[in-house]
């Protein structure tokens, strides 16, 4: 599909669009009707307690998951379409690697899947940046949580993209490794890509302009980064009195 | 650990006007460094995909090299050993005399409905494995990495699905081969013949099943219309079966297992349907659902693993993950008042469990009670094999009843944080599961009334709903309390031989306690066909099976102790 070719092809400035999107699992409602607009280079943080329906929010949009009911639009295309696929890319809260390809492999193959060569300078920069330098030529299935957590954003990151999406990416990252991620994520969105990331980091929240909070599958803020600490304060006092 | 400064390199948004140009893509040459505004992101699908087949090559390549090939060696021996020994003992227990020509008649006349029947059943199995994203089961990191790929879903999942399909098709021509050749034993024709017809169904069976798994898996249709679609199926075929019809749609396709006897080429039409199906399957498998094939992926590889385990507790808890059998929310008995002043805690608490099942526990518990009443009245009748039918059905429904005790068993920290010993509390869960078992035991008990309503039904059916209640959670609580055989740590250490029997015994001991809390049925038929009083003899018997099911109730009890003292006997003795 090339991208000029048709006006549903059009790049769109807006990135992501969520139209009465819930998700229910038998009888529990994980996300309520959610309606969100996400404009291209927009860096977005959610935040909300255990079960607010984060993760499920970022997997609705990673196409990882159906709504129950909604509509879902990621550059004006269905989720699951090769369109979307083509420019959404992906960092799930838990690690998801081959476990008989080495690091290297798998930033190798993950670029040529998405239009690479494989040899591009990217994956030395990658590895590098992320300390993965020793372990480069090393099977996942002999790493850490935090050194898998890092060969995943590796993955994520390695190959083009105008949205990323990443869930609690700083889990099980020592100090360098979270600077590093998020010096990367912050060039990502230099870069001009829309990225919305899923933390209960309050030190992240602040580097976003605009912050959601989600609780028991609502949005219930939508605001600039310093709305949202206010708002944030705010529940934390009110939730003491 | 400091945390940063949370001011600097602060992740603000893009200028306005800048969205208003293409969006540019965050290019390969490095997350720093944006692309041109005119660039996009295109991928050349060729390439894509001839980048997926070289990772899956690297993949196969390195897995062959860490293949034990003496291992493989000896797996191949062992399976090759198993299908001889099956095929060897099949083909004695079936014989080779001939059939009467009204046996042969009658096989020529029902056999297809009875194919047709297996057919069905199949189709189903198929469906339903479908609706849950079946009949394949991918690896989580292909679901990421391959799934979310920019390349034609149908182009990754092609080969899995042929597999898959080439696999299911090959294994059931040989099984039909196998079947084929034991029906020449004993009725008339080449025996060649037999095992071809048996080749052909037994693949277009397999076929038909899984092309309308993968149909029902590609196309999304929803579950109740393929479920309703395959039930007609299967009650149709019964309903053939029974003789209430000349035909079911799926008597056809078991004709061609009997075509030695009668031979008619209509049946190759639905040879072709099944052909058609499982192509179409294969060409349309793109369709489907990620959300169900992550699940199916990470389901199917904890259930292989406890397979593995024969962790028969984690295989059925996967089982009902895997068909999406969560527990309520909230409790139907929530408002009622059983409390009983908190006397009585763990009474309670099962209670309140029993509440949360969802309906198709309760339907599935309800049809086992039923199956097994309606067994034991066949077995009454005089088709004493079905007793262990009927066994197994109330093993099956005490694994069900069993759950709040396997719960406290899977979370075996909370257990120890009870201020009571923990044998205690696993045995007061017992008291509840058998109630419940006593329930279903009498809506059996009322069916078969009603079939055959006298006083001897009812007083020796009211006996044997006490035993087998009682058994069948006995036999449920020791494979449920029972750590799985190759997690015992003096498994290791054991000889082959003496570890098989024990992994046998151990796997056919607790149906076989399920089996024994029914045989006061056996022996009241006994009594009656020798034109005795029938009831005396069950409750003689029935003593003997409540005292072995209290001796599992206190073993359930007593089982960390016994194992603490045996443990230091062994340990003074060495």
């Amino acid at each position: 599909m090339s991208p000029s070719s048709s006006s549903k092809s059009e790049p769109q400035k807006e990135v992501v669009r969520l139209i009465g999107v819930a998700k229910e699992y038998g009888d529990v409602g994980a996300l309520a009707p959610v309606d969100l607009s996400v404009m291209a280079g927009e860096a977005i943080v959610l935040v909300g307690h255990n079960g607010s329906g984060k993760s499920t929010l970022l997997s609705i949009i990673a196409g990882m998951l159906e709504p129950s009911e909604g509509t879902v639009l990621v550059h004006g295309q269905p989720p699951d379409s090769i369109y979307a696929r083509e420019r959404r890319s992906w960092l799930p809260d838990t690690p998801v690697l081959y476990d008989d390809l080495s690091v290297r492999e798998h930033l190798e193959y993950t670029i040529r899947m998405h239009g690479g060569q494989g040899d591009e300078p990217i994956i030395d920069d990658l590895i590098e940046r992320l300390g993965l330098a020793e372990r480069e030529d090393d099977l996942p299935s002999q790493f850490s949580r935090g050194l898998r957590q890092k060969a995943a954003a590796a993955v994520a990151l390695v190959r083009p993209f105008t949205l990323l999406l990443v869930d609690e990416p700083f889990v099980g990252l020592d100090v360098a490794g979270r600077e590093a991620l998020l010096g990367l994520l912050e060039e990502a969105r230099r870069g001009g890509a829309t990225v919305l990331v899923a933390t209960h980091d309050p030190a992240v929240i602040s580097r976003f302009k605009r912050g959601l909070v989600l609780d028991d599958g609502h949005v219930v803020h939508d605001g600039t980064a310093d709305s949202l600490h206010a708002y944030l304060s705010a529940d934390v006092t009110h939730g003491e009195t | 650990m400091a945390l940063p400064d949370p001011t600097p390199h602060e992740l603000s948004d893009v200028e306005a006007s800048e969205t208003d140009s293409p969006t540019p893509a965050v290019s390969a040459e490095g997350v720093s460094t944006a692309r041109d505004a005119g660039s996009h992101v295109h991928v050349d699908p060729g390439a894509s995909s001839a980048a997926m087949d070289d990772l899956r090559s690297a993949r196969r390549r390195r897995r062959i090299g860490d293949v034990a090939w003496g291992d493989l060696a000896y797996r191949v021996y062992t399976t090759a050993l198993a299908c001889l020994v099956f095929a060897v003992f099949a083909s004695g227990w079936v014989g080779d005399t001939e059939l009467s020509a009204a046996s042969v008649s009658s096989v020529r006349d029902s056999g297809p409905a009875w194919a047709g029947l297996f057919a069905a059943l199949c189709v189903l199995l198929g469906v339903r494995s479908g609706t849950r994203a079946g009949p394949i089961a991918l690896e989580s990191a292909d679901v990421y990495h391959l799934l979310l790929a920019p390349i034609s879903r149908t182009r990754v999942l092609r080969r899995p699905v042929v597999g898959v399909v080439g696999y299911g098709v090959a294994t059931a021509m040989a099984v039909g081969a196998l079947v084929g050749s034991l029906c020449s034993q004993r009725l008339p024709g080449n025996t060649f013949e037999w095992m071809l017809s048996g080749a052909l169904f037994g693949g277009a069976a397999a076929a038909l099943a899984l092309g309308a798994a993968l149909i029902t898996a590609s196309r999304r249709i929803p579950r109740p219309w393929t479920e309703l679609l395959a039930w007609a199926l299967l009650i149709a075929s019964v309903v053939a079966v029974a003789g209430y019809l000349p035909y079911a749609p799926l008597t056809l396709l078991g004709q061609i297992l009997f075509w030695p006897l009668s031979f008619s080429p209509l049946p190759l039409l639905v040879v072709a349907v099944a052909l058609s199906m499982a192509a179409i399957g294969m060409m349309t498998i793109g369709g489907l659902s990620i959300e169900l094939a992550q699940r199916r992926t990470r389901l199917v590889g904890q259930l292989r693993f406890a397979v593995t385990q024969q962790d028969l507790r984690s295989v059925l808890l996967l089982r009902k993950q895997l068909a999406s059998e969560r527990p309520r929310n909230s409790s139907r008995f929530s408002r009622v008042p059983i409390r009983f002043g908190g006397r009585f805690p763990v009474f309670t608490r099962d209670v309140q469990s029993f509440g949360r099942w969802p309906w198709v526990r309760v339907l599935r518990v309800t049809v086992l009670g039923l199956g097994a009443a309606l067994c034991l009245y066949g077995a009454w009748s005089g088709t004493t094999p079905l007793v262990l039918l009927a066994g197994l059905c109330t093993y099956v429904a005490g694994l069900d009843v069993i759950e709040p005790l396997a719960q406290e068993v899977d979370h075996p920290m909370m257990l120890a944080s009870y201020p009571e010993p923990a044998g205690v509390i696993l045995q007061r869960h017992l008291v509840a599961p058998v109630l419940v078992m006593v329930l279903v035991g009498c809506e059996g008990l009322l069916l078969v009334w009603a079939l055959h309503p006298s006083v001897n039904v009812l007083a020796i059916g009211a006996i044997t709903v006490v035993t087998a209640a009682a058994t069948a959670v006995a036999g449920a609580s020791i494979s449920v309390v029972s750590e799985a055989v190759l997690d015992a740590g003096d498994a290791a250490m054991m000889p082959p031989e003496v570890t098989g029997p024990r992994v046998v015994i151990r796997t056919l001991w607790p149906p076989l306690v399920a089996v024994i809390g029914v045989t006061p049925v056996l022996l009241a038929q006994r009594a009656m066909r020798l034109g005795n009083d029938p009831i005396p003899p069950a409750l003689t018997l029935a003593i003997p099976v409540l005292v072995l099911a209290g001796l599992v109730f206190m073993w359930v009890k007593y089982r960390e102790d016994i194992h603490r003292t045996m443990g230091e006997a062994m340990g003074a003795k060495t």
